[in-house]
C-alpha cells in the first residue's frame, strides 16, 4: 500500500517534470523575431557600462542598492560588464554623483574614456511600500535603456515590475480587532520584505528579453539562424 | 504493487532530473551580490574585507577549475587592493582581467591610473591645474 505522501509527493514531481517539459517545449518552438535580432547584432554590444539608476522615488538609498543586483544578470546574459561599484567610484571622483547625474554624460564620451560598447540607463520608478490600513504590498518597478555608444541610438527597451503583497489578514468579525492585527501585518510586511531580491529577480527576469550576448551559450546558435534568415530574406526578395 | 513500483520510479527520476542539474549549476559568483550589498550598505572594514576574501574566493575557485573568472571579478579585486596600498598585487590582477578579456582594457587603464596614483584619471596627462573633467556632458537622457 502506497503511502499518501509518498503519492501526493510523486504527483507532485511529476507535474513540476511536465511544466519544465512544457517550458523547454515551448521556448523551442517559439520563434524569435529575426528582423529585431537583425537590427540589434547589427550594433552588437559586447561591453556594457551600467551607470547610477535614476531615481524617482523617495528612498534616497535605492540607486546605491540597486547596483548589487545588475551585474550579475547581465553578466549571466553573456556581456562584459564593468563592475557597478568601480564605475560610480570612477564617476564619484570626476566629481559625478550617484544621483542621476551621470545621465548627462555624452555616450561617446563613455565609449571613448571607458571603453563602453553600450550604456544601460536605470529609472528606479518605485522602490516602496504602499500601505492600505489592513494591508501592504512592497513594489519595486524598473525601467531600462540600452544605449548604442557609437551612434548614442537606443538599442533595447524594457521596464518590469515586482510585487509583494502581504498584511490581508482574515476577518474575526471584530472591526477593532481586525483592523490592529491587519496594520501589525501589514507592518511586518513591509519591515520584512527586502527590495533587493526584488530587484534582482525583476532584473533576471527583464533580462531574458535582452539578446544574449558574445558569452552566452545561445549566440552561436542564434547568428547562424540570423544568417539563415538573411539569406531567406534576401532569396525571397 | 507494479504500479506504485513504476511511480515509485518516475518520482526517483523526477527528483534526480530536477536535484542534479540544480546542484551542478553552482554560481561562479558564490554570493557576490549579497556581498556587495552587505558592503554598501554598511561599508565597515569588515564588511569591506569580507568582500575583498569573497572576491578571492571566486578567483581562486576559477583557477581551481581552470576557467576564467566572471567578467569583472579580477577588475574588482584588482582595485579594491590597490585602494588598501597593495599596489604589485593590484597591478596584477588588473592585467589577468585584460587577459582574461581584452575588451576590458580601456577601463582597466583608468582603473591603474586610480590605484597607481598618477596622471588625470580618465587621460593620460599628468596633474594639471584644470580641475575641469574629461567627461563630456550633453542633455540628459
Amino acid at each position: 500500500m502506497k503511502s499518501p505522501w509518498k503519492r501526493r509527493l510523486t504527483t507532485v514531481l511529476c507535474r513540476v517534470l511536465l511544466v519544465l517539459l512544457g517550458a523547454q517545449l515551448f521556448w523551442s518552438c517559439a520563434s524569435p523575431d529575426y528582423r529585431a535580432l537583425s537590427d540589434y547584432y547589427a550594433v552588437e554590444p559586447k561591453t556594457i557600462c551600467v551607470l547610477p539608476a535614476r531615481n524617482m522615488t523617495t528612498d534616497a538609498e535605492a540607486p546605491l542598492f540597486y547596483m548589487a543586483t545588475i551585474g550579475q544578470p547581465l553578466v549571466y546574459r553573456g556581456y562584459y560588464v564593468m563592475p557597478t561599484p568601480l564605475v560610480a567610484d570612477i564617476l564619484a571622483r570626476e566629481g559625478i554623483d550617484l544621483d542621476g547625474e551621470s545621465w548627462t554624460v555624452d555616450p561617446h564620451s563613455m565609449r571613448e574614456h571607458f571603453g563602453a560598447d553600450a550604456l544601460l540607463y536605470v529609472t528606479i520608478e518605485e522602490w516602496d511600500t504602499v500601505y492600505n490600513v489592513l494591508s501592504s504590498s512592497v513594489n519595486v518597478t524598473l525601467d531600462y535603456t540600452l544605449v548604442d555608444t557609437a551612434s548614442g541610438e537606443t538599442i533595447w527597451t524594457a521596464r518590469g515590475t515586482r510585487r509583494v503583497q502581504g498584511g490581508n489578514a482574515t476577518s474575526s468579525g471584530n472591526f477593532l480587532a481586525d483592523l490592529v492585527v491587519g496594520a501589525i501585518d501589514a507592518a511586518v510586511t513591509a519591515a520584512t520584505t527586502d527590495y533587493v531580491p526584488l530587484a534582482s529577480e525583476l532584473n533576471t527576469e527583464i533580462l531574458q528579453s535582452l539578446p544574449p550576448g558574445v558569452y552566452h551559450t545561445d549566440h552561436e546558435r542564434l547568428q547562424k539562424e540570423i544568417t539563415a534568415w538573411r539569406q531567406e530574406s534576401q532569396a525571397n526578395q | 504493487m507494479k504500479t506504485n513500483m513504476k511511480l515509485d520510479s518516475i518520482a526517483a527520476l523526477c527528483f534526480l532530473a530536477i536535484v542534479i542539474p540544480l546542484g551542478a549549476c553552482r554560481s561562479p559568483y558564490d554570493g557576490y551580490g549579497s556581498s556587495l550589498y552587505r558592503q554598501l550598505k554598511k561599508p565597515t572594514p569588515e564588511n569591506q574585507a569580507a568582500h575583498l576574501n569573497l572576491l578571492a574566493k571566486v578567483i581562486e575557485r576559477a583557477d581551481r577549475n581552470q576557467v576564467r573568472p566572471p567578467p569583472g571579478v579580477c577588475a574588482e579585486y584588482g582595485y579594491n587592493l590597490g585602494l588598501l596600498g597593495r599596489t604589485a598585487e593590484a597591478t596584477d590582477y588588473l592585467d589577468r582581467e585584460v587577459q582574461h578579456y581584452p575588451e576590458s582594457e580601456t577601463f582597466v587603464s583608468v582603473l591603474k591610473r586610480i590605484v597607481s596614483g598618477r596622471g588625470r584619471i580618465l587621460s593620460d596627462q599628468e596633474h594639471s591645474s584644470d580641475s575641469s573633467n574629461d567627461l563630456d556632458r550633453g542633455a540628459d537622457r
